[in-house]
């Protein structure tokens, strides 16, 4: 009697001292989160017939992300093309700098590979928002390369329609900082994120190496940063049509 | 062309010293091919252009590039090919059958500065002056407020040619914008006037028009000498046109929209006003694939039973956008892997009822090199615009550096 007591005793401290797959989401979004960045990124993109491609580009972001504006600066093919997203990419434009055109477009193409790349333009600039449009669980405990982790299991809140029908994210226990998470798409396991090399920058933890593994494709992408600063101060100006053009 | 070259060689030698200087630029080769019932045609060209961008100081900016273009193949051959057959024959009223002599036209080598502007840029305005793209529009296939640029149906995404001008854009607020473009020309009741006010609103850019312009249009055919009581040194007027415009590009229900349209008014038709508009929405399915569908009206088209020489060599000139009044230009992309993208369009005249499908393949062989294959198929009755030809293909191969 006395050992089933501990036991029941010792789950339920367990199960209350466990923090709950929301309450995890949401401090992994606010450890990610910051008010202004600029960097300087490449992606190295693997191909299916095994060929590299490189792309590097400048990014600067406001508002936790809610706000970007991408230059790119390599390959010579777009070279001056820019994209602006606002509101969580709702809001999305793209200028040509061979046409000097601006397009508007709708939020649906946010589903396009960017570039090329395994990597969505949602992926790219979506914001935070996991938290708006995901209920979490959390499902216990796991180890990616060997460290803890919190593993939760993220499905669509009612009336939203995320691009993704399913994430797990792998949260590292000591900061809930995510190292891995898997998408999925219609039930089918899609791609793989791996947030690799986390440092310290700032004062923000930044994963230095991202790896994305699509499944589907047999592809592969890996972004680093070259440069990063999150000392910078962006004006609402900067993020306009009018400064894609420059 | 003398006086470019030196502006050009003191711009691009001197200031480089005092700023950051980048260069950039492509070269393409295409071959084009057309099957007509009678005869076949075959041109080439290579292109090289050579961009150049300077920059003194953060808010200033010297832009331009030079185009060479050399043509290969067929380069010498006649517009009327390119015609069904009824045009080429006209009946005068006395009803004496004369055919229309032949439209020569001459593919020739050329090298020319396409663009050479001046840029500053202000806290509370940009200014550009000089030869630049000026972009108009928010269609994809046909821009009906563009008193601008000649666009290809067939490749609506190439760059447009620079236009000697005067820009400035003035940022009112967040949310408004103000575009002032004129064109200079000899004479001052000549100039070329674009006013935009563009505003953000909600998940749409919509924009308020107005341009009037002097309009060159063809108003005769230049026939030969033995039929001098017709041949006219007036093939050409030039009436004032004014234009009043609105354009809309953002989401619905989950859907890109996009819509233009332009009212026309002439000198000479003070009461008339004609219209011209396009309608599009786009999609992209989670597989990626992309659809895009453009509906387009012009007013100034010519009904059926009424189309003539004449619309065709106005169409060509790009003094009109289209042959006849009423259009569709419809789209399919899809990413097939992470080199190629496939993709079919199509465009439909719904007076004539003709249509042309194009399919089309992009490759890229190297990060820096793409090729692209597309080809036309073409289906109608033989009188039909897009009915006459029977085949078409392109295959364009570009390389940037």
């Amino acid at each position: 009697m006395k050992k089933i007591l501990t036991i029941l005793i010792s789950s339920i401290v367990i199960l209350v001292g466990q923090p709950t797959g929301n309450e995890l989401l949401n401090k992994a979004e606010n450890i990610m989160d910051t008010e202004y960045s600029k960097a300087v990124l490449i992606q190295k993109i693997e191909t299916t017939s095994g060929k590299m491609r490189t792309l590097k580009y400048r990014s600067y972001s406001a508002n936790n992300g809610k706000k970007i504006l991408m230059r790119y600066l390599e390959p010579a093919r777009v070279r001056g093309n820019a994209l602006l997203m606002k509101n969580n990419s709702k809001d999305i434009w793209m200028y040509n700098s061979r046409t000097r055109r601006v397009r508007k477009l709708a939020s649906h193409a946010k589903r396009r590979n960017f570039e090329g790349s395994d990597f969505t333009y949602e992926d790219m600039g979506g914001g935070r928002k996991w938290t708006d449009e995901y209920t979490a669980k959390n499902k216990g405990e796991g180890k990616v390369r060997g460290t803890p982790c919190f593993k939760l299991v993220c499905n669509p809140k009612k009336n939203k329609n995320p691009s993704y029908s399913k994430l797990i994210i792998w949260l590292r226990k000591s900061d809930a900082y995510p190292l891995k998470i898997n998408y999925y798409k219609n039930g089918k396991f899609l791609k793989t994120l791996f947030m690799q090399n986390i440092q310290n920058i700032e004062g923000i933890l930044t994963a230095q190496k991202m790896v994305m593994k699509n499944h589907q494709e047999g592809t592969r992408t890996v972004m680093k940063y070259d440069k990063i600063t999150y000392n910078i101060k962006l004006t609402k100006r900067f993020f306009s049509e009018r400064n894609l053009k420059q | 062309m003398k006086k470019y070259a030196i502006l050009i060689v003191i711009l691009f030698s001197i200031i480089p010293l005092f700023s950051e200087v980048f260069w950039s630029g492509y070269y393409e080769t295409e071959l084009n091919g057309y099957d007509f019932p009678q005869n076949k045609v075959l041109t080439n060209y290579h292109k090289f252009r050579l961009n150049l961008d300077i920059s003194p100081s953060r808010n200033i900016k010297i832009g331009g590039n030079m185009i060479y273009k050399h043509y290969g193949m067929d380069t010498e051959y006649n517009l009327m090919t390119f015609l069904p057959e009824k045009y080429r024959g006209l009946q005068s009223s006395s009803n004496d059958f004369y055919s229309i002599p032949n439209y020569n036209y001459s593919l020739k080598d050329t090298i020319f500065i396409d663009n050479l502007y001046f840029r500053l840029h202000h806290k509370y305005f940009d200014l550009i002056l000089g030869k630049q793209q000026l972009p108009i529009g928010v269609g994809y296939a046909w821009n009906p407020l563009d008193i601008f640029n000649k666009k290809d149906i067939f490749d609506p995404t190439y760059e447009n040619r620079g236009h000697n001008a005067f820009q400035l854009n003035i940022p009112i607020s967040s949310q408004f914008s103000f575009t002032g473009i004129i064109q200079t020309e000899s004479q001052f009741d000549n100039f070329t006037h674009f006013y935009e006010l563009q505003a953000w609103l909600g998940s749409f850019d919509v924009s308020l028009v107005y341009a009037r312009e002097k309009y060159d249009i063809t108003t005769k055919f230049d026939l030969q000498e033995r039929i001098s009581q017709t041949s006219s040194s007036n093939a050409m007027a030039r009436p004032l046109r004014e234009i009043g415009g609105f354009s809309a590009e953002g989401e619905l229900l989950g859907l890109g929209v996009r819509t233009e349209i332009a009212a026309n008014k002439f000198e000479n038709e003070m009461n008339d006003l004609k219209y011209e508009y396009i309608v599009g929405l786009d999609y992209t399915f989670t597989n990626s694939l992309y659809i895009l569908t453009e509906f387009h009206h012009n007013d100034l088209g010519a009904k059926v039973n009424n189309t003539g020489l004449l619309n065709y060599l106005q169409y060509f000139r790009y003094e009109k956008k289209s042959v006849n009044k009423n259009y569709a230009f419809g789209m399919m992309q899809y990413p097939i892997t992470d080199l190629a993208t496939g993709s079919l369009s199509g465009i439909v005249n719904f007076d004539d009822r003709s249509v042309v499908i194009n399919p089309e393949l992009v490759y890229r062989i190297y990060q820096d090199v793409e090729i692209t294959l597309m080809g036309n198929y073409f289906v109608g009755g033989q009188q039909d615009e897009f009915g006459y030809q029977k085949y078409g293909g392109r295959i364009r191969l570009r390389a940037y550096f």
